[in-house]
């Protein structure tokens, strides 16, 4: 740092250098002359006799300046200036590895911007303070971010003076005034307020008493969007009334958007604690506790950790008897808009997208080293002559280095401006259906650390390209073919070796590229015509926590419903758990899910061989299982499977009562009573469609729901909400509270409160199975693809050079294993339903290969243009 | 002609160490350390400005 520093003054210095340097040699003259003079020499003989002793003074001046690392500035100014007039005589090259590089990179900072900003903050407006949340882990390592409000009474008493606390409930939507108009607000306490630190627009915050239950209309803060959206940005709002789920409420304030804190959405409005409708045993109010340190560091997150560990045995008391108990309670530093849990849970899309976005950039860099080692070709003289006129190898790649980095820079600015520009259309894109819900995305920008992430890639990028070109145009042998037959048309370089190479990259990684994303696009398209085994459309998902025999039988009687089982995850509903099993001496792993004995009955799922469960057998936990087609196949090889047993180590024996389908992903069916049921009977139209419902099931459902806000939010109720069928029938069903549980009374606005709570209540939680999504493939699907990359990645031709001579075979096995490589890593992390699609393998490869045949022949037109006479005259 | 008696960098050393004493131009240095060595040192008179001064000191 303090070189650079001295580097710095040193070149701004430079006239005071110069002068100084001077006037020092020039006094060493005259003092030296002067005692030569006095010594008995005439004038001019002193002065000379000086000067000869002195010797050359530019010499010395060189080396003071060397010294002081201006020469090396000077010659990178010196480059930097060749540079850019060699990039404006070449003006075709420029603006191709402008707009190449631009948009690879700008591709990749965008992907960074949103990493930083829903991962880090960056970019995003936070609570100043550092944040922190509450997390519970319970003896199974399992972690919940949701607390019961007797556990939030005792945390929240725990934590005083350590941490500023609040209650923030998970999500609320209702009708705000007359318009009907679905709304998204957060029920706070107080100290919210503290813990953001914001201050009101207009009105009050909400205060203390407002946390106890208040008489008469609760009063409510509009954040500045909510008072866009729902009131129009009318300046007399405060005072007014807004009607959220039925009952009135009174405007007491405006907040900015800021008081979302670390919402991935802006609330709407805010509604003191106090207004919650009281819970039930069933459904009890559920609060996250968050709220901001003292002071940042890791110091005061262990101190808020060691004062929580004292509310943990008061925990374990309230959980008794109950699976799920509390080990520990632990303050997590939040610092983007995702929660640690969440974020690690994208962090795989995260990876693949990096990797596809790297992919490109990589493609591009070829593009330009191609396109760097075929201006070489063109600059061989200029480089030869250089060379001959005593410039070092290194001066020279240097200096061309120097003019890959000002592309590479030109190219990171470009990205930079794209970024900017698209960071705002593109989260809205991502995030449309919140947009489409009427509700405001909390936004992002890019900050200055985009800069340096740019200038960093454009560095990589210059090295990319650019250092391979450069050693290959300077090397010995260009000399000297510089000088056997210098200018000769058609002198055969290495490089060309290295541009085929190149090429033949560019186009595999290219076109991997192309018939990933085709497929992908093809199987989110096809996914809805995929085989299930059963009917999705006449299934109906409805989540229970825990699910009991009243919550069955009720559901039985609803009209429409033909089958209820219980299952403890979804079939479509992302992975199931593993478990390891023996066979003999072989030993493997497994999905399971755990079933009632209605399952295959309510999915209507087809037995292979054998027979289902029992009742008795699920009832009494019996040691039978239900094997998958593929998990048969997999297990027991010599096939057979039916009566035969398998070994779970944790467990012991298990029999093998029947084989199901092999639709299900393969996986094997346990009869145990789970927390789920399934429906049959309910068709499409009495559906309540998308709202990111695939993410939640059971107590980690909860914590998963909070990512779905972010990445697939939930569409408003009122939208395609049936008013009769099974779905209206389980709304009653759930309104009424069990026997054996008699709840407190349920206000009407409980219904809207439930609704948007995952997993727990049947209300509005009931859903089609969807198809959506990537939820793997069968294995002989795979086997298919990998045969089809082969086919696609062995046919694929590499365009000739710049004259579009046809290719050779090296080419084709240089591109092939590549372009498998690839394509092995992309199917290992993206599982695709449909491995063969005509467009992906067929249509995308023909027109990669017409657009590279159209690209290769305008330079091959222009050769042929070239008059050979011409030619053989300048030779 | 290299004195074979010295050390490389011995000029460095002798320089700094007249710097040392007060400010002073580069012949007023030479002169210095002349002075100090009395006589028995006689730097070339360019070799201050040089990087590699090996060979300019004689003793």
């Amino acid at each position: 740092m303090s070189g650079l520093r001295w580097l710095w003054r040193s070149w701004f210095s430079r006239a005071r250098f110069e002068s100084e340097l001077d006037e020092e040699l020039a006094f060493h003259v005259a003092a030296r002359r002067d005692d030569l003079e006095r010594s008995g020499l005439d004038r001019a003989a002193a002065e000379r006799q000086a000067r000869i002793e002195l010797g050359m003074r530019e010499t010395y001046k060189d080396e003071c300046r060397q010294a002081r690392g201006l020469t090396l500035l000077e010659s990178l100014a010196i480059d930097l200036r060749q540079g850019a007039r060699s990039l404006r005589r070449d003006r075709g090259f420029t603006l191709t590895a402008l707009a190449v590089l631009g948009i690879a990179l700008a591709a990749n900072l965008l992907l960074f911007v949103f990493v930083r900003a829903y991962l880090y903050g960056g970019g995003v407006s936070a609570p100043r303070g550092a944040w922190v949340d509450i997390v519970a882990e319970d003896e199974q390592g399992r972690t919940r971010v949701l607390f019961t409000e007797e556990e939030a009474e005792r945390v929240r008493a725990a934590a005083r003076g350590t941490l500023a606390l609040s209650y923030v409930e998970i999500e609320q939507r209702a009708a705000a005034g007359t318009t009907g108009r679905v709304a998204y607000g957060r029920w706070v306490s107080a100290d919210y307020w503290r813990a953001v630190g914001v201050t009101p627009l207009a009105g009050r915050l909400l205060t203390a008493e407002e946390d106890r239950a208040n008489i008469g209309p609760p009063a409510v803060l509009l954040t500045r969007a909510g008072w866009r959206r729902l009131f129009a940005s009318d300046p007399q709002a405060v005072g007014k009334t807004l009607v959220l789920g039925g009952r009135a409420h009174v405007v007491a304030g405006i907040v900015p958007d800021e008081a979302k804190g670390f919402d991935p959405v802006i609330p709407q409005y805010f509604v003191g604690i106090g207004a919650l409708p009281a819970g039930t045993v069933d459904e009890p109010r559920l609060f996250e506790i968050g709220g901001t340190l003292p002071r940042p560091g890791k110091e005061a997150e262990r101190a808020v950790t060691a004062a929580l560990q004292t509310v943990v045995p008061g925990l374990r008391e309230l959980a008794a008897g109950q699976r799920s108990r509390v080990r520990e309670l632990r303050a997590m530093r939040r610092r983007g808009l995702l929660a640690a849990s969440d974020a690690s849970q994208l962090s795989g899309a995260v990876l693949v997208i990096a990797v596809a976005f790297g992919l490109v950039l990589l493609v591009a860099c070829a593009n330009l080293a191609n396109l760097s080692l075929s201006r070489a070709v063109a600059r061989q003289r200029e480089i030869a002559v250089r060379l001959s006129l005593g410039a070092g190898r290194a001066r020279v790649v240097r200096q061309l280095l120097t003019e890959s980095v000002l592309v590479a820079t030109l190219a990171a600015g470009l990205g930079v401006g794209l970024a900017v520009l698209a960071v705002r259309a593109l989260q809205n894109f991502v995030f449309r259906i919140v947009s489409d819900a009427g509700l405001d995305v909390s936004p992002i920008a890019a900050d200055g650390w985009i800069v340096v992430a740019a200038l960093a890639l454009a560095v990589v990028a210059a090295l990319a390209f650019g250092l391979a070109p450069a050693l290959q145009s300077t090397m010995r042998e260009l000399s000297l073919a510089a000088k056997r037959d210098a200018g000769a048309f058609g002198g055969r370089l290495r490089g060309e070796m290295l541009r085929r190479l190149l090429i033949v990259g560019q186009v595999a990684v290219s076109l991997v590229l192309l018939v990933v994303a085709s497929l992908l696009v093809a199987n989110g398209r096809h996914a809805a015509t995929l085989p299930l085994g059963f009917d999705p459309e006449r299934v109906l998902d409805a989540g229970m926590t825990p699910a009991s025999p009243e919550w069955m039988r009720r559901l039985e009687t609803i009209p429409g419903v033909a089958e209820v089982s219980a299952v403890s995850q979804l079939p479509l509903a992302g992975d199931l758990p593993r478990i390891a099993v023996r066979v003999g001496q072989t030993e493997a792993t497994s999905r399971v899910r755990v079933v009632d004995e209605r399952f295959f009955a309510a999915l209507d799922l087809p037995l292979l061989a054998g027979r289902g469960f029992a009742r008795a057998e699920t009832t009494r936990g019996a040691r039978v299982a239900v094997l998958g087609e593929a998990s048969a196949r997999r297990l027991f090889p010599e096939g057979a499977a039916i009566g035969r047993t398998f070994e779970v180590p944790a467990r012991g024996e298990e029999d093998v009562p029947g084989s199901a389908a092999g639709d299900l992903r393969g996986g094997r069916y346990r009869a145990r009573r789970g927390d789920r049921m399934v429906l049959r009977g309910a068709r499409r139209e009495h559906a309540v469609r998308s709202r990111g419902a695939r993410r939640r099931r059971g107590r980690s459902g909860r914590r998963a729901g909070r990512a779905g806000r972010a990445s697939s939010p939930r569409r408003p109720p009122a939208r395609g909400v049936p008013r009769s069928g099974p779905c209206r029938g389980l709304r009653a069903c759930a309104a009424q509270p069990l026997a054996r549980a008699p709840a407190r009374p349920v206000r009407d606005r409980r219904r809207d409160r439930r609704s948007a709570r995952p997993g727990r209540g049947a209300d509005e939680r009931h859903r089609p199975l969807r198809r959506g999504g990537l939820p793997g493939q069968p294995a002989p699907a795979r086997v298919r693809r990998a045969r089809r990359a082969r086919l696609v990645a062995g046919a694929h031709r590499p365009p000739g050079d710049g004259l579009g001579r046809p290719v050779g075979r090296s080419r084709i096995l240089v591109g092939t294993p590549l372009c498998l490589a690839l394509s092995l890593f992309l199917r290992a992390v993206v599982p695709a339903l449909r491995s063969f699609d005509l467009a992906s393998y067929a249509v995308v490869p023909a027109a990669l290969a017409v657009l590279v045949v159209a690209a290769s022949a305008v330079p091959a037109f222009r050769a042929a243009r070239v008059d050979p006479s011409v030619v053989l005259r300048e030779d | 002609m290299p004195t074979p008696n010295l050390l490389p960098g011995t000029l460095d050393v002798l320089v700094l160490k007249a710097i040392s004493l007060g400010d002073e131009h580069g012949y007023g240095l030479l002169q210095r350390i002349q002075r100090m060595s009395r006589e028995a040192l006689v730097i070339e008179q360019g070799a201050l400005y040089r990087r590699s001064s090996g060979s300019s000191v004689k003793a």
